[in-house]
């Protein structure tokens, strides 16, 4: 029985959409044009995907948008989103220890960075298995997810490039407002040989793995929200990576393997810190990628692996892998992306992740996909640039040792606006399921978000 | 078909300075670290069963490298397929305890949750719903497997309605799914073990219950044998000293005497546990300390116990008893030239023991007592030399 879900989208949806609608629109005399820099993947034309492909998302680097050496990029990603319950996956009643260990604590995500409405256990112990929080609880609460700032510095007398992002995040804790500062990505790229596809990147970088991390940006994210397995594929690590890729012209077709060695791997940082390595031992991954580019279909395959050990504590015996499938389909304005990761991890030392410490670090293993479907209307009507309505479903299956495994899956609906070309207004609703193992609790989540770039 | 960045870069760069800038780039090699922290470790009678699978003797030793000497050997856990009642002493008299899990590592330990179904409550006293043996069946949240488990519980009532069995609710989410209200009550000790386990002494009861839909078998030793706090249900520690000598190089030993159970926290010279009648209540999660035997002191010994010191080196700590004190085998005497043996004589001429928590923590040097990283699950099987312990169940 799911009798006390609140489905009332097309309410709220169209409530956010007559507030942050207006809003948008006093702002866009202000708004610089230079949003195209910022496309997202259900963009209907194929020149406006995202440039670097699984070499991660950074702004292009040269020609007729590119006057200078150094360039400033950036968006602001304002949100309005509305949890059922307390905002949590925890149910009533439950006192089982750690209280993350049975239940899925990023089920009621707000936005595209992953962090949920809350994740306050009241008291009860947690042992690190848990995303960021919003700290809006049940409230409905306006939010400024993330307002990011992008450098990229490409030098004309060199074949490198330099890019970083930082963003500020300001959030509530529950003591108070506090605005953390996170390096999202900072690093090199040199292009060793003219003739190649050939890139090294050197600093703290997109993930390989897979290809949802390329809508890891709001102003890129075709929805609002991630996967339930992004938070195993999308985190930036510090470390080396090789992208090679070679056209196979006859074919229409194209060849790219993406390799890294990082502190630690895909996951997102608030599972396993990537800015120093625990073990001693770097985590290697990869992706080898298919690209099939015709005038009519754009298709792409991937599969993807992970190996070494966990960066959530110090055995280098305790070892992470992963692998996953991707693909990607585009055809008539109809995108198809769909992605399933195998994850397993073996039990390690005490545990520390970018949330804190933890005592231990269980043995874990999920299994888990998504198949998400965007149409992309285009316009040119008034403001209107771009509809895109999608739909997506997420199954996840996991279980830390010992403990009984749970499954859950998540409907997602949702609209998109392109406005002009400095607004991208979403928003979406999250119905989220707790199919077996974990107690079920009203967790869905109605959210939205209106993106300025510049 | 799109391009990509890369090739893009005009660059009079010579392809070696280029090769090897990459390489230095790529040279990000592992950095070595200062030794990891070890992983914590909980061991069950489930992993001691399969130990023995393995062959490994009774000898096996757990819980080393972690402040304990020798560790604990498996034969100690489980003797065939009963558990082993360890010698130990506590309030002076000597007593024996069942040890059924043992933790490294772990600074603290978590009560969970069991759920029972009743059918209501009479007096304040929830009324189990029962089988047709008279057999409840708690419904457990977290299994053996895993690290958090614990055989430390808190009793969930919940009223179930009529014609529900014993059988049919099975699992946590199944309960909680149901929305029964949920009266979280005192704290149990039931330890999950294999079905053929079984204890040597009257007393833990055997039984079953159910663990994510499937039959578990346990043994109870019953309510009010361990506090917690209940902001975080982290269980309370009570000390159990374990007696230890150096040997000829100076390394502490731990020759195989009983130990010390405590009745308070350390350091608070406890006195006598706590009564349900008559019967004494010891508590039943420990915190292993060691205690350095002072050099002066000796150890009571009957033959068996000498040849053993002996066997290890330790002759000279020896002292035998007059055998109608039986009871005093194994005890550390610091005054070894008493003549009054009964433990529980005071005054001129009366052996001084190490045979409380309050005899340890009054008369040695603080510093002879030392915390090691072990905790464990040691519930009395027997207590005033020899009386089978009743678990306490209402």
């Amino acid at each position: 029985m799911r009798h006390s879900r609140n489905r009332k989208l097309p309410v709220g949806l169209a409530a956010i959409v007559a507030v942050l609608g207006g809003h948008a629109l006093a702002q866009t005399a202000a708004a610089p044009s230079a949003a195209a820099a910022a496309p997202s993947p259900a963009a209907p034309e194929a020149e406006q995907e995202p440039v670097n492909d699984t070499d991660g998302y950074t702004p292009p680097a040269e020609g007729a948008g590119a006057p200078s050496a150094l360039s400033i990029d950036g968006y602001v990603d304002v949100g309005f989103a509305k949890a059922q319950g307390d905002g949590t996956s925890f149910a009533a009643g439950d006192q089982s220890i750690p209280a993350d260990y049975g239940v899925d604590t990023f089920a009621p995500a707000v936005n595209s960075r992953g962090d949920v409405a809350s994740t306050n256990p009241n008291g009860r112990f947690v042992n690190g298995f848990l995303p960021r929080s919003a700290g809006i609880g049940g409230n409905a609460s306006f939010l400024l997810n993330t307002l990011d700032v992008d450098l990229k510095y490409t030098p004309a007398a060199a074949p490198l490039m330099v890019f970083s992002r930082v963003q500020f995040l300001p959030r509530f804790t529950g003591a108070g407002d506090d605005t953390r500062v996170y390096v999202e990505q900072a690093f090199g790229r040199l292009v060793p040989f003219d003739s190649q596809e050939f890139a090294i990147s050197v600093g703290k970088f997109d993930s390989v793995f897979g290809i949802e991390y390329l809508d890891n940006e709001a102003n890129i994210r075709t929805g609002v929200t991630p996967s339930l397995v992004a938070r195993y594929t999308t985190g930036q690590s510090i470390g080396a990576k090789l992208f090679y890729r070679i056209q196979i012209e006859p074919l229409q077709s194209a060849v790219s393997l993406n390799v890294a060695a990082t502190n630690s791997g895909n996951f997102v940082e608030a599972l396993q810190p990537p800015d120093a390595s625990l073990s001693g031992e770097p985590v290697g991954t990869g992706r080898l990628g298919y690209e099939l580019n015709t005038r009519g279909i754009q298709a792409k395959l991937g599969a993807s692996g992970m190996v070494g050990p966990r960066n959530d504590q110090a055995l280098q015996a305790a070892h992470q892998t992963a692998y996953g499938v991707d693909a990607r389909l585009a055809v008539a304005g109809l995108y198809l992306n769909a992605e399933y990761v195998h994850v397993d991890e073996g039990v390690g030392g005490p545990k520390t992740t970018s949330l804190g410490s933890f005592p231990l670090s269980s043995a874990f293993n999920a299994r888990g996909g998504y198949v998400q479907l965007a149409y992309a209307l285009p316009f040119s009507v008034g403001a209107l640039r771009k509809l895109t309505v999608y739909g997506r479903y997420d199954r996840r299956h996991a279980w830390f040792e010992g403990y009984t495994p749970i499954t859950v899956d998540r409907f997602v609906g949702g609209l998109r606006l392109d406005l002009w070309e400095a607004i991208i207004l979403k928003a979406e609703y999250l119905d989220n399921r707790e199919l077996a193992g974990a107690p079920r609790v009203a967790n869905n989540v109605f959210t939205s978000s209106l993106v300025y770039s510049w | 078909m799109r391009t990509t960045e890369v090739g893009a870069y005009p660059g009079p760069v010579r392809l070696l300075s280029r090769a090897g800038a990459c390489a230095g780039l790529l040279a990000l090699g592992a950095c070595a670290q200062g030794p990891a922290p070890p992983a914590a470790k909980l061991w069950t009678l489930f992993d001691v069963e399969s130990l023995y699978a393995a062959g490994a003797p009774p000898t096996k030793a757990l819980a080393l490298d972690a402040g304990l000497p020798g560790g604990i050997a498996i034969g100690h856990m489980l003797d065939g397929a009963a558990v082993y009642p360890r010698p130990a002493v506590a309030d002076h008299y000597g007593a024996t305890y069942a040890t059924t899990e043992v933790w490294v590592g772990y600074p603290q330990v978590w009560m969970q949750p069991m759920y029972v179904p009743i059918t209501g409550w009479v007096d304040g006293v929830p009324q189990k719903l029962l089988d047709g043996s008279g057999a409840w069946h708690p419904v457990f949240s977290v299994g053996p497997a895993s690290g958090f488990y614990s055989p430390f519980w808190q009793a969930v009532y919940f009223t179930v309605p009529p014609g529900t069995t014993t059988a049919t609710y099975t699992t946590a989410r199944q309960i909680l799914d149901a929305g029964f209200p949920l009266a979280a009550r005192e704290g149990w000790t039931i330890s999950i073990v294999p079905a053929d386990v079984t204890s040597p002494v009257a007393g833990p009861n055997g039984g079953t219950g159910w663990l994510n839909g499937a039959k578990v078998s346990f043994l109870d030793f019953g309510q009010r044998l361990f506090d917690w706090d209940p902001a975080t249900n982290v269980v309370d520690e009570t000390p159990l000293f374990v007696m230890v000598t150096r040997d000829a190089n100076g390394n502490l030993v731990g020759p195989y005497l009983p130990t010390v159970g405590g009745t308070g926290p350390l350091g608070t010279h406890a006195g006598p546990a706590p009564e349900d009648g008559q019967q004494p209540i010891y508590a039943s999660y420990w915190r292993l300390y060691t205690v350095e035997i002072p050099a002066t002191a000796r150890v009571f010994t009957d033959d068996a116990l000498q040849q053993a010191l002996d066997a290890a080196g330790f002759h000279d700590l020896g002292l035998p008893v007059d055998p109608g004190y039986a009871n005093v085998i194994g005890r550390v005497v610091l005054n070894p030239g008493c003549t009054i043996f009964d433990p529980l004589a005071s005054g001129a001429g009366a052996c001084q023991y190490l045979d409380s928590q309050a005899a340890v923590e009054n008369d040695l040097d603080p510093g002879a007592i030392q915390p090691t990283a072990v905790t464990v699950t040691c519930p009395f099987l027997t207590y005033q030399d020899g009386i089978p312990v009743a678990p306490i169940t209402q």
